[in-house]
Parts: C-alpha cells; sequence; structure tokens
C-alpha cells in the first residue's frame, strides 16, 4: 500500500522537543512451534512530539496496540527501530528504563483495572515516583497531581474499590502526569465511558497538553474523540499506516479506503455540536464542578 | 532470513524447555536409584554388619571391613558407573544380605506384581464405569446426576494399606470366604485385587463423573440434542470430550498402584516386586533394592506412556496446535457439600480430645482387654490404651503433616514462579505414589518420622507448585500487574510485592485441604514399618500392630482403622470441594493445573 508522497513523510523540525518516533517497524508475531506467522506491523513510521496532540486511529486488528507496546518499549520490533529523542530505546532492565519512564509516560485503556486494588491512591500516585527516582516530595507531588486532574485531595486515602469508576479515569491519569512525562500515550482512554465523562477525560487531557507543553498521542478507533483532541492524526490498516494528515479534513473529506470506511462507520456528532459539548465541559472543570 | 531462522530456532528452544526437564528428571531418579549405596552410606555399614556379622561389635575397623567388602568406599562416580554398566548387561548384582543374585528374585516378583496390577486394573476400571453409567444415562435424559453418593466415594477413597486390612479382617477372618495369605491360586488373588483396585477405580469414577458432568453442562450437548443428535452419537462426543481431560489423571492413578501394591502385597504376604522392594528397604539390602525400585520405575513409565499415547489418540490433531480447550468447573459450593467433611471433622475431634488426656505408653491395663466403660477401645497386646494411643495418634499424625504442608507450601509457591523449568520434576515427583519415596528414603536413611515427613514432602508439592504457577500466570496477566513495568517497577519486585501477596491466600488454602491426604501418606509409611517407630502413638503403627491380632482381639483394628476412615473422608470430601464459595465467572489460568492436580487421598 503507497502512501502520498507529500504527507508520507515525517519530517521532526528541530524545534521539537522530546522527540518519540518508531521508524519503519515491523512486528511478526510467530506460533508457538514456529510455523505460523501473523504480520502485525509491517513498516509503519510514526512521530510524536511535546506538545503535540496526535491521533492514532484504525479498526481493530489494524495493529495499533502493536505499535503502542513498541513505543513503550514494552517489546521488540522484528525489524525497525524505536527511539527517543535520538536514542534507540528496547526493552531492557527496569533500572536502566528510567529516564525513558519518566519522560514517556502511559494511561491503559481500561484505567479502573490499571490500579492495584491492595493499594490506596496515594500510594498509586507515589510508588511509581520512587520506583523512578523521581526527587523531592512525593506526597506533595500527588496532592499537586490529583489537583491537575481534578480530583479532591481527600481521595488519597482511600482504595480503588472506593472511589467511582470516573475517578478512577482520572487518578490514572494523575499517576501518569505525576510523573511529569514529555509525552502520554494513551490507549483507547474513552472507550467505555458515557459521554459526559468521555468529553471530562477528553478536555482534560486536552488541558494537560496545552498548560505542561504535554506531547499526546491518542489511540483510538473513535473519531470524534480523536477530532476534539488531536490536530492530525495517522491511520492504520491491516498493519500498515494508510493515510495521514489533518484530522478535520480526512473527516470531511476522506482521501484512503481505509479512512472513509472508518469515517462512514461512525455515528458523528457535527463537529459544530461536538466544539460546543467540549466548551461547556471546559467551563465546568474551571469551575471544579465534576460527576 | 537469518532473523526468521533465529526466531524459528528459538521458538524451538522454548519449545524444548519441557521435554528437557522431563528427560532430566527421569535421568535424575535414575541417578538416585544408582547412588542408594554410596547415600545409604554408614547407615547401611551399620544394618550389614548386624544382619551378616551378628557376632562382630560395631567397631570403627568392622565398619571400614564392611565398607570394603560392600565396596562402598569407591566413591560415588565409580559406584554409580558400575552399576549402570552391569545393569546394561542384565547384572543386577547380589544381594547383601544373602549373598545371592538379585535379578532371579525380582523377575519372579515382577511377574506375580504385574498379574496382582492386571487384575486390579480390571477391577478399576469396572468400578469406574459402574460410577460412570447412571451420570451418562442421566446426562442423556437431560438431568445432571450429583453422582455416587458420599458413602461410595468415602468408601471408594481409603488407601489401599487400610481397605487390604478391612478386606483381610472381613473376607478371610470373619466370613473366611478368601484364604488370608499367600499366593496360589486364583482364590489368593481375589481380596489384594479388590484392595488394590477399589481405590483407584473409585478415584478414576470420580473424576470421570465430574467430567461427564460438565460435559453436558456445556451448551453443545443441548444444541446437537435439539438437532436430533441420537444417543450412540450424543454419548461417543461426550466421552470424547471428557476422557482427554481425565486420562492424565488416570495415568497417575495407575502408576499410583505401584505405590499400593507395596502396602497390599504387605498385608496379604504376596511374593510380589512390592513386598521385595519393601524387605530390602527396610534390611538396607541396596542391591535388592535398586532391581526392585527399577522395575518399579519402568512399569510407571510404561503405565505414563501408555495413557499418553492414549490421550493422543483420543485428541488427534487438536493436541498439537495446543487447542483443547480446558473445562471449566461448573459448580459453586454450597453448603450442603459442607455437611460431610464437617461431620467427619467433628467425630475426628471428639477422638482426638477423648484420648489426648490419658496414658498412651505405660501397659497398665491387662493385654488384650476387650472395650468396657473404662477403656472405651479396649488394650493393645501390651495392655495400653488404644483410645489413648489413636487420640494422641492424631497429634502425631497430623502435627507431622502439618509440617509437611508447610514444607510443601514454600516449595510450591517458590517453583510456582518457574512454572516452565518445574514441569518436568513436578510431573515426576507427582507421578511418585508416596510409598516408593518413602522406600528410598528409609533405604537411605533408615526408617524414621522425619524420612517420612522428607519422603512425603518430595512427592506432594508438585500440585501446589502447578497450583500456584496456574495463579501467577493469572494474576501476571491482570492489567494492574501488566501497567507495573511501565511505571518502573523491577521484575523481581513486581513478584514479591505486587503477585506473591495476592497468590499466598489461596494457595495457602489449597495445602491445608490436603491435610488429611497426607496424613494418610504418613500413616500408611508408618503402617509398612517405615515411619514412626514404636512405642510412637501413630495411626498407621498402632494399626499395624493391631494387624496380629485381629482374630483374637478385633478392637485392635477398630479404634484406628476408625480413625484414618475419618481421615480419608476428611479428605476425600475436602478435596472435592468446589473451591469458590460463590457464583462468579471463573477463569482457569492454564491447562497445566487441570491436568496435573491431583486431587488428595
Amino acid at each position: 500500500m503507497s502512501i502520498p508522497e507529500d504527507s508520507g513523510v515525517e519530517s521532526p523540525t528541530d524545534a521539537c522537543d522530546g522527540l518519540l518516533e518508531a521508524i519503519d517497524v515491523h512486528r511478526i508475531f510467530t506460533s508457538h512451534h514456529g510455523r505460523d506467522t501473523v504480520t502485525a506491523l509491517d513498516g509503519v513510521s510514526i512521530s510524536i512530539c511535546a506538545g503535540q496532540r496526535r491521533a492514532l486511529i484504525g479498526s481493530s486488528g489494524s495493529g495499533k496496540s502493536t505499535l503502542l507496546s513498541l513505543l513503550l518499549a514494552a517489546e521488540r520490533p522484528t525489524r525497525g527501530t524505536v527511539r527517543f529523542q535520538g536514542e534507540v530505546i528496547e526493552p531492557r532492565k527496569a533500572s536502566r528504563m528510567r529516564p525513558f519512564r519518566r519522560a514517556v509516560q502511559f494511561i491503559p485503556q481500561d484505567c479502573a483495572a490499571s490500579l492495584d486494588p491492595r493499594m490506596t491512591i496515594e500510594e498509586l500516585v507515589t510508588d511509581p515516583l520512587r520506583r523512578l527516582g523521581i526527587p523531592g516530595d512525593h506526597r506533595h507531588a500527588a496532592l499537586q497531581a490529583l489537583e491537575n486532574v481534578h480530583l479532591p485531595s481527600s481521595l488519597l486515602g482511600r482504595k480503588r474499590a472506593e472511589i467511582s469508576g470516573g475517578q478512577a479515569q482520572r487518578v490514572a491519569i494523575a499517576r501518569a502526569v505525576a510523573i511529569g512525562p514529555k509525552i502520554l500515550l494513551a490507549d483507547e482512554p474513552v472507550s467505555g465511558l458515557d459521554l459526559p465523562l468521555r468529553d471530562q477525560v477528553l478536555s482534560l487531557l486536552r488541558e494537560l497538553s496545552l498548560e505542561q507543553h504535554l506531547g499526546v498521542l491518542l489511540v483510538t478507533h473513535d473519531l470524534d474523540a480523536a477530532r476534539a483532541l488531536c490536530h492530525d492524526a495517522v491511520v492504520l490498516d491491516r498493519g500498515q499506516v494508510a493515510d495521514r494528515g489533518d484530522i478535520r479534513d480526512m473527516m470531511s473529506d476522506p482521501q484512503h479506503p481505509a479512512t472513509s470506511r472508518l469515517v462512514h462507520s461512525m455515528p458523528r456528532i457535527p463537529s459544530e455540536l461536538m466544539e460546543a459539548r467540549l466548551a461547556h465541559h471546559a467551563d465546568r472543570t474551571r469551575e471544579g464542578k465534576f460527576g | 532470513m537469518l532473523q526468521r531462522f533465529q526466531r524459528q530456532g528459538w521458538a524451538a528452544l522454548n519449545h524444548m524447555v519441557i521435554p528437557a526437564s522431563r528427560l532430566l528428571s527421569v535421568a535424575a531418579v535414575v541417578l538416585l536409584v544408582g547412588l542408594l549405596p554410596w547415600m545409604s552410606g554408614s547407615s547401611a555399614e551399620y544394618t550389614i554388619l548386624r544382619a551378616r556379622y551378628a557376632d562382630l561389635p560395631a567397631t570403627q575397623e568392622n565398619l571400614a571391613l564392611v565398607s570394603a567388602e560392600l565396596g562402598l568406599d569407591r566413591g560415588p562416580l565409580v559406584i554409580f558407573w558400575d552399576w549402570a554398566s552391569a545393569m546394561m548387561r542384565g547384572d543386577a548384582g547380589e544381594s547383601w544380605i544373602s549373598g545371592r543374585p538379585v535379578l532371579p528374585g525380582v523377575t519372579d516378583a515382577l511377574g506375580v506384581s504385574l498379574t496382582l496390577m492386571g487384575f486390579a486394573i480390571i477391577i478399576a476400571l469396572l468400578l469406574a464405569c459402574a460410577l460412570c453409567v447412571p451420570v451418562l444415562i442421566a446426562g442423556l435424559r437431560g438431568r445432571s446426576a450429583r453422582g455416587s453418593g458420599a458413602a461410595a466415594a468415602a468408601f471408594t477413597a481409603l488407601p489401599e494399606f487400610l481397605l487390604a486390612a478391612s478386606l483381610l479382617v472381613i473376607g478371610s477372618v470373619w466370613l473366611g470366604w478368601f484364604p488370608p495369605y499367600g499366593w496360589q491360586g486364583a482364590q489368593h488373588a481375589v481380596l489384594p485385587a479388590l484392595a488394590l483396585g477399589i481405590p483407584g477405580g473409585g478415584l478414576i469414577g470420580r473424576l470421570t463423573v465430574e467430567a461427564i458432568n460438565q460435559t453436558f453442562a456445556e451448551r453443545w450437548t443441548v444444541t446437537w440434542q435439539m438437532a436430533g443428535a441420537s444417543h450412540r452419537v450424543l454419548l461417543t462426543a461426550v466421552l470424547r470430550r471428557s476422557l482427554p481431560a481425565v486420562l492424565g489423571q488416570v495415568g497417575l492413578v495407575l502408576i499410583g498402584l505401584t505405590g499400593g501394591a507395596v502396602a497390599v502385597e504387605q498385608v496379604f504376604a504376596i511374593p510380589g516386586l512390592g513386598r521385595l522392594t519393601l524387605g530390602a528397604a527396610t534390611s538396607q539390602d541396596i542391591p535388592a533394592l535398586q532391581a526392585g525400585m527399577l522395575a518399579l520405575v519402568i512399569i510407571a513409565i510404561l503405565i505414563g506412556s501408555a495413557t499418553g499415547l492414549a490421550r493422543r489418540a483420543l485428541l488427534g490433531p487438536a493436541l498439537r496446535h495446543d487447542a483443547v480447550p480446558v473445562q471449566m468447573p461448573q459448580r459453586s459450593r454450597r453448603t450442603r457439600d459442607l455437611i460431610v467433611p464437617g461431620l467427619a471433622g467433628v467425630a475426628l475431634l471428639l477422638l482426638t480430645v477423648a484420648g489426648t488426656f490419658r496414658d498412651a505408653y505405660s501397659a497398665v491395663n491387662g493385654r488384650l482387654t476387650a472395650p468396657s466403660l473404662m477403656l472405651p477401645l479396649g488394650s493393645d497386646a501390651t495392655g495400653r490404651d488404644i483410645l489413648a494411643r489413636v487420640g494422641q495418634g492424631t497429634w502425631t499424625t497430623l502435627g507431622t503433616a502439618l509440617a509437611v504442608v508447610f514444607a510443601c507450601l514454600l516449595i510450591g509457591l517458590f517453583l510456582g514462579c518457574f512454572p516452565r523449568l518445574s514441569a518436568g520434576p513436578a510431573e515426576v515427583t507427582n507421578a511418585a505414589p508416596p510409598i516408593i519415596a518413602g522406600l528410598l528414603v528409609a533405604a537411605v536413611s533408615g526408617p524414621s518420622v522425619l524420612g517420612a515427613a522428607v519422603a512425603i514432602t518430595a512427592v506432594s508439592w508438585a500440585p501446589l507448585a502447578v497450583y500456584t504457577a496456574g495463579l501467577v500466570t493469572e494474576m501476571s496477566s491482570r492489567t494492574h500487574i501488566k501497567m507495573l513495568p511501565l511505571l518502573g517497577v523491577g521484575r523481581v519486585r513486581i513478584m514479591v510485592h505486587h503477585v506473591l501477596p495476592a497468590v499466598i491466600g489461596p494457595v495457602t488454602r489449597h495445602a491445608m485441604l490436603r491435610l488429611p491426604g497426607i496424613a494418610l501418606a504418613l500413616a500408611a509409611l508408618s503402617f509398612l514399618g517405615l515411619g514412626a517407630q514404636p512405642p510412637a502413638p501413630e495411626w498407621g503403627l498402632v494399626l499395624a500392630e493391631g494387624m496380629s491380632y485381629v482374630e483374637r482381639a478385633p478392637w485392635t483394628v477398630v479404634g484406628p482403622a476408625s480413625a484414618l476412615i475419618l481421615a480419608s473422608v476428611l479428605a476425600v470430601s475436602l478435596s472435592s470441594l468446589p473451591t469458590r464459595p460463590k457464583k462468579k465467572p471463573h477463569r482457569r489460568a492454564s491447562a497445566t493445573s487441570a491436568e496435573y492436580s491431583q486431587p488428595v487421598g
């Protein structure tokens, strides 16, 4: 599958700070006996900078999650490299990964399940700070992070079972943000949430990106969520980059068949309405009203 | 291309870990047997000195003399090499006690034992079929049968040595239908074959019934019935689905016959391999023990391979593709399930409380006094209070069993964290019957409680390791654990601080459910003279002491036997207890846990 020349090449500018990039990565899974192989990624290049908000879109099985785990250095690409600020990043011992983990953080799909039920919220937020060797007052950092995601400090002593689903979502975001990363990778952070909650999380991510100059890569199959948060998008289809460019153009006039399939299969909310909804939630967020 | 080759190489290597670990484990067993003379060392020298030269004092020089005569001073490598090369030539050496070649005796005994096992297998299969038929019929009619009743389950759950003793008392002594001892004709084989076959058949039957019930609970059976599949078609399909799940266990049960044969042959004085090996172990006649052991190991490997082939034949290509769906236990625990273990537990408690504060050691009563108000269970051949001995036996037996459970728990938790490496040792030790392990340890160190405990620990940790491995795998696949590396948590810390604390509770509960089963295994070893030594009040030992007087004073057997029967009931009812207290979706983490976990008893 060929990509139009003009949009196909990622050109990192000199201004780009904290560049995370995957260069021509392939990921082939081999079965137990080494007989059958599945190609999950077939030569994909993608990059993300601090302050940039980019969406990674694709239907199920298109290779989104695989690409994400390569970008997180959770596994090694079969071919190709993943670099962070020019250095090749590979899975290594936890202690050697610290600088990378401090700079690139992750929000999982099922946020509530990603919180250890036996730990309090304070432990959940401060433990990674200790493990990653981040200096300073960790309790203060945890309070700050909770404030950033508009959660009251009274939650610190509670456990996962004692907070709501929306709160768990924001705790997971707070845990990632407390580390002070340059880039945040979010795997379907809003799938499975009801609409008001979804909008809250999206506006929160936008706010964090703007205030802290945070790069956000939003992995999703939800074009509306992508449009609400991101400037541009990369569309994955069967392990290859099918399309990339401005997300609004993509939605109003999809060029690639894979993109148009995605666009036409979505129940769409008119963009003006979406804008209004996000603005509404941004106001409420500022006023501190959360459901 | 090179990369691809490397990848396949790694995949193949990964695939080799488990078979290699199996092979190494079998090699370790052979090495162990070959090194027995060296390991038994000074303990054997002393025993042989007493056996051969009863008039010589046990001085350092005399012991060195024996050591040189037996060739024990050659060092382990030479000893093993000489033994292995002689074995290859078909020379099993000469008995340390009688000085005669070992092999002819072993081959004769092997023939006797194989005949006995053959009869026992027939009885086991007949019994298993008898237990399954009602369940199959009920299933075809669309009802689910709960299987055999609790009483039947308890009867088939008695350990071989206890059943053999009971059958001897009932069939030979009271009814007089069968000869009590010897091996001269078909009538001699009936009771031993029953004693050996019933426990195995009962266990196979219960496992199969469980599997069949689970299969009938799967939705496809309803669909097939709706679609008008005939009874014959449905029956074949149900059996094909159910049997592979239990075949691994059936193999273990049949291998367990080798251990059972030791007890049964001892009780009925049958000149088989088990009795020969037991005699060799207690008299530390190592060459005879080595030959007998090797024969038992070969029988076990043959049985294991046969069940493996049967499983392969039933499953076909599904096995190669790792595509065998694991059956999910459907039933959740009900209050009703707790009645039988509860009653057995209370009865055992009463027996213990009644006996604990009495004198178990002094021979102050008349010899073989019949039960009375003062002596509720009568007195034994030296005039000791049987109630006291049985009641205090609970503490001795269960106390040791508790220590064994604790040791198994530690080993299981540790090895469970390395599931693939421990697969081979787990399989081999899981298949080894406790009695065989007890023989080995007793031959090395002489019979003792500690030796029995070590032997049972050595063969009882495997189910706990497999269970731990399953839970660790399941835990590690949880989102909050998978998230940890991304938050900078190292591998060791994840295991120690996050996975193990979550796993330790269920594994400990599982271990405690095995307590009665392990107590029975300890009692079996004591019964055979491989565990506790007189005058300790230990169930197996008290029973063994009473066996000689069973005709004149049956109460000497009834007391300890009832304690053991209560423990068996407890063991079986606890092991078949569903582990889930209430209904919720249940995920079975790995196929191995279903395959290798062996119910106690």
